[in-house]
């Protein structure tokens, strides 16, 4: 027994001193091969301070840095983006973090540095720093297949109109398509940036999108879906904007576009937003794209980045695409009422298609049909028919279409409306005199956005008045401030209807005013006014409303309250020589008093000087009963900017 | 009562009326529950809302209006299990609280905070099922196949009604990518219209019609 455990005991230290050799030579060959790459990345760190590559302006863009008073800082927050401690505040630490990174360990292929920060490596690459020899590629990586999959040779840059329902959608949106020119763009990725947005945080939530309380992220989808999203659920026109981005600029988008997915920064609604954020990839492509001239302005619009890559002369084409309802309505003006009531009622599902075409003698059948499939698709998507129902229905309308000879479809494409950047700018300085119950006052306003209804129409919604932080002082002849007026936000969306459909019209308006005439006491009025109703297309360039609306307004230093109810009306209009008028009545009852009533007036007419300047009129007269009534005639310039 | 006196009772009532009518919507439309439409390619997939079977697609199940949203993941057997992604957002009807103001601010805050407030948006998922990666190249080679194929299926499903509409006019964005999707030549295209108008009459069911389009055109 003893014999035998002798030589068992032998071999086991035999086997540990041989696993302990192992580990040694392991460990130092290790050392040695870290040593290496050390030295490889030491080299290349030194030939890339040789060369200052971290004052680069690729290099600036691409770890999105801006300069400010005490250096440069990242716009991007999330940790996960910087390989250095300081790479949020400093370039140059970033960059020798990131070759170090590059020559760490290759353990986990997807999350090694040159797996994830695609556009750094082939940037330094592209300057002759790190050459393929030092630093072998990976193959077959989840970024490589992707890259195989959609091959980007151009970019769209894709503009869907303002929406009014809404401050995320106010505006417009812009977004990025990576298009391949063998395939149709509607296969294509697109990139968007876009905060996400936790509501539950309640009444905060709009306070946060603008103080940069929420994550913002580059999100991809295809862009089929994304015009689906605009033009069939929204029912916004879009526009697409070829860039002529060179292919090695279109690939470090794609690269960048790649490095910053589930990377977040803080989003600001007014500044760094959508528009920021699609500026900022097309800055790593072409540094300086994202001017000081754009970074100065207090908001960034989508409308900014259409003009800046305009001005850039990065537009090769544009191509207008209308939405369903556009294009719904184009087709409906061949129709005459009672055929788009029949439309109608197929769309609805209440009428069977073949059975009213075959009572009809309609010249146009398929236009009916088309008009109805359109309508149909609306009703679906914005959720006033379901799913089941709408299958039965488009079945219905298909079966009709194949038993319906086709009429001359040459005037089906709605005519293409003046370039949006072509419009006045969304800035706006005003001034002039106000007379106001025989009182003559200067006046002075400065509004950062956007449009109302007095402002050049062209190339705007003309059914749309948006303004935010509008202030306005009047200043009598003795040099005091008379009012002090901020119109902090003003939104009036007149949606016209027809026999197809009827969307609601609104308005929401909150502002505060601060009056100190000699003739009255000082007072404080915060007013908040609301509306809904409908609104009519007349004449072509004229729309006609009426509304039911409330008047909030609490005069602060006197301590009573007005509230008022009752309906509304009036009607915008373009007219010849560039002008537009509006006319507005209101008759309110105030619901704490039933006795007090008040009538207010408004009328205004302005015309276009130039595109960027125009001069208004406006009048306005308010009667309560029982006092005088405020009459105020007001002639003022506008110049936009 | 003066003639005055009735015409305001008479004006203010209307107007308090057709308040009611909007701020009543927020009430009208949102039920605790929201009505979500799945399908999948491949079919017969288990839909699991927060951990429970709720469902086997193709079908349409009520999910409850919750802040943060339910989390539904769609499980099948040789397949990924795929989470569902979807937004909320505040049902448009309660802007007629925000824009009647403080007449309806009871009403307004009710819905504002209450998850009544919520409406879930896309309702309507398709959602193509990845098959679980294979070792073998065969496997790799189906798999991808099966992708492909999907993809068809999926383009079809979710712009059917522009296909539609394109079809009766013969062109069109969606009937172009369609035609890339599936690589028929620019040349053979116009007799790809013609074969698809019979497809489209025969199945009213996008996903239906997708897998046809799919057997009708085999690359």
């Amino acid at each position: 027994m003893v014999s035998t455990r002798k030589p068992y005991k032998g071999y086991r230290l035999l086997f540990a001193e041989l696993i302990i050799t192992l580990v040694i030579v392991v460990a130092m060959s290790q050392s040695v091969c870290a040593t290496d790459d050390s030295t490889i990345s030491d080299h290349v760190i030194q030939k890339a301070g040789k060369l200052r590559l971290y004052d680069d302006p690729v290099w600036l863009a691409i770890g999105h840095y801006q300069q400010n008073s005490k250096g440069w800082i990242s716009t991007v927050a999330d940790p996960r983006f910087f390989l250095s401690e300081r790479g949020k505040t400093d370039p140059k630490a970033e960059l020798e973090a990131t070759i170090r990174a590059f020559f760490a360990p290759r353990v986990n292929i997807e999350e090694h540095a040159t797996s994830r920060f695609v556009a750094r490596l082939a940037w330094l690459r592209e300057r002759g720093v790190l050459s393929e020899d030092e630093l072998p590629s990976f193959h077959d990586t989840n970024y490589e297949k992707l890259l195989a999959e959609v091959r980007p040779t151009k970019i769209l840059l894709a503009f869907p109109s303002p929406l009014a329902e809404g401050m995320n959608s106010a505006f417009g949106h812009v977004f990025l398509i990576f298009v391949h020119d063998d395939r149709s763009p509607l296969l294509a990725p697109s990139v968007s940036y876009a905060a996400l947005i936790d509501k539950s945080r309640g009444v905060l939530y709009p306070i946060l999108g603008l103080a940069g309380g929420f994550k913002a992220y580059y999100t991809t989808q295809t862009y089929t879906e994304k015009l689906k999203e605009y033009s069939a659920i929204d029912c916004r026109d879009m526009w697409e904007y070829e860039l002529t981005l060179r292919p090695d600029e279109v690939e470090r988008i794609f690269q960048h576009t790649w490095e910053m997915m589930h990377i977040y920064s803080w989003y600001y609604f007014l500044d760094e937003n959508c528009s920021y954020g699609v500026l900022a990839l097309l800055n790593t492509a072409r540094p300086g794209l994202c001017s000081p001239a754009i970074d100065r302005r207090l908001f960034i619009l989508p409308l900014d980045v259409i003009r800046q890559v305009r001005e850039q002369g990065l537009v090769e084409s544009t191509r207008y695409l209308p939405s369903v309802l556009t294009s719904m309505r184009t087709l409906a003006q061949k129709l005459s009422n009672s055929e788009l009531v029949a439309a109608k009622a197929m769309a609805c599902g209440k009428e069977d298609p073949m059975q009213v075409l075959k009572n009809t003698n309609s010249v146009t059948p398929a236009t009916m049909l088309d008009v109805a499939m359109s309508l149909a698709q609306i009703r679906v998507d914005t959720g006033e028919a379901s799913v089941d129902e709408h299958q039965k229905i488009m079945g219905s309308l298909i079966r009709a279409v194949q038993n319906t000879q086709t009429e001359s479809r040459s005037d089906d494409i709605p005519d293409v409306p003046p370039y949006p950047e072509t419009a006045h700018l969304p800035s706006r300085l005003s001034t002039g005199v106000a007379i106001r119950n025989d009182t003559v006052y200067w006046l002075a306003g400065i509004r950062p956005a956007y449009h109302d209804f007095l402002d050049p129409s062209e190339a705007m919604d003309p059914a749309v008045q948006l303004q935010l932080m509008a202030t306005e002082v009047l200043v009598d002849k003795t040099g005091d401030i008379a009012e002090w007026k901020l119109c902090l936000f003003d939104m009036e969306t007149l949606r016209p209807c027809d026999t197809l459909y009827a969307p609601l019209s609104h308005r929401l308006k909150v502002s505060t005013i601060y009056r100190n005439e000699a003739i009255s006491p000082s007072e404080w009025n915060c007013e908040t006014e609301g509306g809904l109703g409908y609104s009519y297309a007349l004449f072509e360039r004229t729309l006609v409303y009426g509304m039911g609306e409330v008047d909030l307004q609490t005069r602060t230093l006197q301590g009573d309250t007005w509230m008022g109810v009752g309906p509304s009306g009036g009607f915008v209009t373009d007219l010849p020589w560039k002008a537009r008028a509006f006319f507005k009545g209101r008759y309110q009852i105030n619901s704490v008093d039933p006795d007090c009533l008040r009538f207010d007036l408004s009328a205004g007419y302005s015309i276009a000087v130039t595109k960027q300047m125009s001069i208004a009129i406006q009048y306005v007269k308010e009667m309560i009963i029982g006092e005088e009534s405020d009459t105020e005639l007001r002639l003022e310039g506008r110049l936009y900017f | 009562m003066t003639f005055r006196s009735l015409l305001n009772f008479t004006l203010m009532c209307f107007s308090l009326a057709l308040i009611a009518l909007f701020t009543g919507c927020a009430a009208i439309v949102s039920s605790p529950d929201q009505q979500l439409v799945f399908t999948t390619e491949p079919t017969k997939a288990e839909i699991y809302v927060n951990g429970s079977k709720m469902g086997t697609t193709p079908c349409n199940i009520l999910v409850p209006r919750r802040r943060p949203p339910p989390s539904i993941i769609l499980k099948k057997e040789g397949y990924e299990d795929t989470p569902v992604v979807f937004t909320s957002k505040y049902n448009p009807w309660i802007i007629g609280n925000v824009l009647w103001g403080y007449c309806s601010l009871t009403a307004f805050t009710v819905d504002f905070n209450s998850d009544k407030s919520i409406m879930y948006y896309p309702d309507t998922f398709l959602t193509t099922l990845s098959p679980l990666e294979g070792t073998t190249p065969e496997q790799k080679n189906s798999a991808e196949k099966q992708k492909q194929k999907s993809k068809v299926v999926r383009f079809v499903a979710a712009n059917y009604d522009a296909l539609v509409l394109e079809l009766s006019k013969g062109s069109g964005d969606h009937l172009t990518a369609l035609f890339d999707l599936m690589e028929i030549p620019a040349a053979n295209r116009e007799n790809a219209v013609t074969k698809l108008k019979p497809l489209y009459i025969k199945y009213d069911n996008p996903v239906e019609l997708g897998r046809a389009i799919e057997l009708e055109f085999p690359r």
